[in-house]
């Protein structure tokens, strides 16, 4: 994609344009557990998708969804680019505190085109296959960086996306949806920020794994600067994630980043 | 919070080639489910619209949307819930970052899901007019959900690629003998169709105080036509980007009234669709059939410049499957067309026909009087760029009157009657205190104020 969008996105963290629906999207009668919708900016025509269309108490997703793009950005891993976002327009109990995501013109879920239950990922014809192949194992990057966040929902059919710009950018994988990370569920607050261990990854991610590009990006991940997570963490507003609570995610994620290398063992789940 | 209607719900699945361009849309399945089951009816767009994707990935997808669906229909059975089928429909349209989406869920009566989602499909097939005859293409897919809170189905076929459906039931489909179906049978299948779109401004003009048949007809006639036409006709003026434009000419068997009804075909008439280079429809109108050649106007040498090419090629309009009047017929209300360089007005809602005046004026007229009911004035840029229409300064307003009369100092040989008669009948109107007004900003292109 574009690393000029890449960059600014990275460096915005509340952008302030007016973001519209986009599409004629269903708007289902009861929005699910993290519904979300195409948009596109007025100012800039670029499309991006907006989720949630539910609150989750103190463990804000959009915020989540902020502090995963930005760590990512920062250790070549596939994560769309990320900004917040207040929605004006929101009805309650919507959330106003939103994130959007990137969106490219050509997109589909990795389970709409392969089983990703399985290793060869079932995909016809032949050709195909060696590019969906191709794709994963490029960035398989992202088990390291689902270690370090401790991603939970990583084997999803709708958790990566497809990506393609036009008919001459090949495609790549970009990995979504980091709302079921970290801290989501209380276990790290119930004492377990130490723990490292083997979360369910996709037989087909696992059959594509390089093992040294995500030892690669174990340690691109060891080596970012406390600093530089700091400031990512600590930039969001109060409003999105309350400062207590910035606090101590800071410092989960510095401790399981010095960890990561040497718990190898007990979290990489590939070949 | 649902609704208290235990009727059946349903979706329509579009897929965009392009997100990042939304005009370009194919609708390929209807998704329904009732309190007691699922259906999803439709077809892989590839087959159907003849679309030709070159990235790999978009290529398997556009071969795949059906089974797309069906995928997606599977993982959210996974979990179902307390009111499983009606459950799935909300669970798979509401998230979603993919070129195929779903359009806004609707209510239709009845308790049978499957007749819901076959019905609509077929609606949409026959606007679309796109699926290619013989293809076999249709495909339905039924789960049903019994007492016990299961769903289950049978499985008859497996033609999903490797992916196993399990418990359910996909078959081809086995057409009626509908008339439009007999017409699909008998066209020849074109390798790719041509796309054609409406402008946003020309949207918002249809739908903002225009006559309703206006809407409906782009909406129904139009759609059809495009699909249909008996010939297409290239170069729509002598001079200016509309010298590239083409028309497609052709009988319908039905026409389309205010309330959006089917009707009748005006007698003796053919209807034309023009479009503009970039392939945006502007305009579309019934017109008179040359007597002697069916599906042709008269006046062709007059109206066109190019020669006439039949059968015409196939082309599909899209985007226009929701169009309906948002806002009730205003006659003080002129609709300036960009795109087509020329001004609508209508001071009544009569569903009417064209009639060409001269190369600057057409004329609507009802018909069930033939009395004017409207008129169009074209070649508007050229009328500025020739000082008919003087202008003290940029982004003044311009009375529609100017260019009424400008037209007629450029056709002198056209009845000075028949402008008279315009104004005149302008003029009447209830609560209609001056003619319209025309802003000519400084780019050119006019926009529309109200008197």
């Amino acid at each position: 994609m574009d690393p000029a969008i890449r960059s600014r996105w990275r460096q915005e963290v509340v952008n302030t344009e007016q973001w519209e629906r986009h599409l004629d999207q269903a708007r289902p009668v009861r929005s699910g557990e993290a519904g979300g919708f195409l948009v596109h900016s007025a100012q800039t025509g670029l499309i991006g998708y907006l989720k949630p269309l539910k609150s989750r108490g103190r463990y804000s997703r959009s915020a989540y969804e902020k502090i995963a793009s930005d760590l990512a950005y920062e250790i070549g891993v596939n994560v769309p680019p990320v900004v917040l976002y207040r929605r004006p327009d929101a009805q309650s109990p919507q959330p106003r505190e939103v994130s959007i995501s990137f969106a490219w013109g050509g997109a589909t879920p990795w389970g709409d085109l392969f089983d990703i239950g399985a290793a060869d990922g079932g995909v016809q014809p032949p050709a195909l296959a060696a590019l969906i192949r191709r794709l994963v194992a490029a960035s398989c990057g992202v088990m390291a960086l689902d270690a370090w966040l401790r991603n939970t929902d990583r084997n999803n059919p709708g958790n990566a996306v497809l990506a393609y710009a036009g008919e001459d950018d090949p495609g790549q994988v970009f990995y979504v949806d980091f709302a079921n990370a970290m801290d989501f569920d209380g276990h790290w607050s119930a004492g377990n920020h130490q723990t490292f261990q083997r979360l369910p990854v996709p037989p087909l991610l696992a059959a594509c794994a390089v093992r040294k590009r995500v030892e690669e990006a174990a340690q691109r991940i060891a080596d970012l600067p406390d600093a530089v997570v700091a400031d990512i963490v600590g930039r969001i507003p109060e409003d999105f994630l309350a400062a207590a609570v910035r606090e101590q995610l800071l410092e989960w994620l510095v401790w399981r980043k010095q960890r990561l290398v040497p718990a190898w063992g007990q979290w990489y789940a590939g070949k | 919070v649902r609704s208290n209607l235990m009727g059946v719900r349903y979706t329509i699945c579009t897929y965009y080639p392009d997100l990042a361009r939304p005009a370009l849309a194919y609708d390929f399945a209807v998704l329904a489910a009732s309190p007691q089951g699922i259906a999803l009816v439709g077809v892989n767009v590839a087959d159907a619209y003849g679309l030709q994707e070159r990235h790999p990935l978009a290529k398997a997808i556009a071969e795949q949307t059906f089974q797309i669906v069906v995928r997606r229909i599977q993982r959210s059975l996974q979990h179902p819930g307390p009111h499983a089928c009606l459950d799935v429909l909300d669970r798979i349209v509401e998230g979603n970052l993919s070129n195929i989406q779903y359009r806004s869920i609707a209510e239709a009566e009845g308790d049978d899901a499957e007749v819901t989602a076959d019905r609509v499909f077929r609606e949409i097939r026959q606007k679309a007019e796109a699926v290619p005859p013989g293809d076999g293409a249709r495909k339905v897919l039924r789960f049903s959900q019994g007492l016990n809170g299961t769903i289950s189905g049978t499985t008859t076929e497996n033609d999903h690629g490797g992916t196993e459906v399990r418990e359910a039931s996909v078959q081809s489909y086995d057409p009626a003998s509908q008339d439009v179906d007999q017409q699909l049978r008998e066209r020849p299948m074109m390798a790719k169709p041509l796309v054609l779109r409406l402008d946003e401004a020309d949207r918002r003009a249809v739908a903002g105080g225009m006559p309703a048949y206006v809407a409906y007809g782009l909406r129904y006639s139009a759609t059809k036509l495009v699909q249909s036409a008996t010939v297409m006709y290239p170069g729509l003026r002598r001079v200016g980007r509309l010298r590239e434009g083409y028309a497609f000419c052709g009988r319908l068997q039905q026409a389309y009234g205010n309330e959006g009804e089917a009707m009748s075909p005006p007698d003796g008439m053919v209807y034309v669709v023009y479009v503009d280079p970039d392939g945006y429809v502007f305009d579309w109108d019934w017109v008179q059939e040359e007597r002697h050649h069916p599906g042709y106007p008269i006046d062709t040498e007059l109206r066109f410049m190019g020669d006439p090419v039949a059968p015409a090629p196939e082309a599909v309009l899209v985007g226009v499957e929701d169009l309906a009047p948002a806002r009730p017929f205003d006659p003080r209300q002129a609709h300036p067309s960009p795109r087509g360089d020329c001004i609508f007005c209508y001071f009544r809602e009569e569903f009417a026909f064209a009639d060409r005046i001269d190369n600057d004026l057409t004329v609507f007229r009802s018909r069930a009087t033939g009395e004017p009911t409207g008129f169009k004035i074209k070649n508007v840029e050229r009328m500025l760029e020739e000082g008919r229409i003087q202008l003290a300064a940029p982004d003044l307003d311009v009375e529609v009157q100017a260019f009424l009369l400008a037209s007629l100092l450029r056709n002198p040989n056209s009845k000075i009657e028949v402008y008279s008669i315009l104004i005149g009948a302008w003029m009447r109107q209830i609560g209609h205190t001056g003619p319209p007004k025309i802003r000519v900003p400084r780019a050119g292109s006019v926009c529309s104020t109200r008197a």
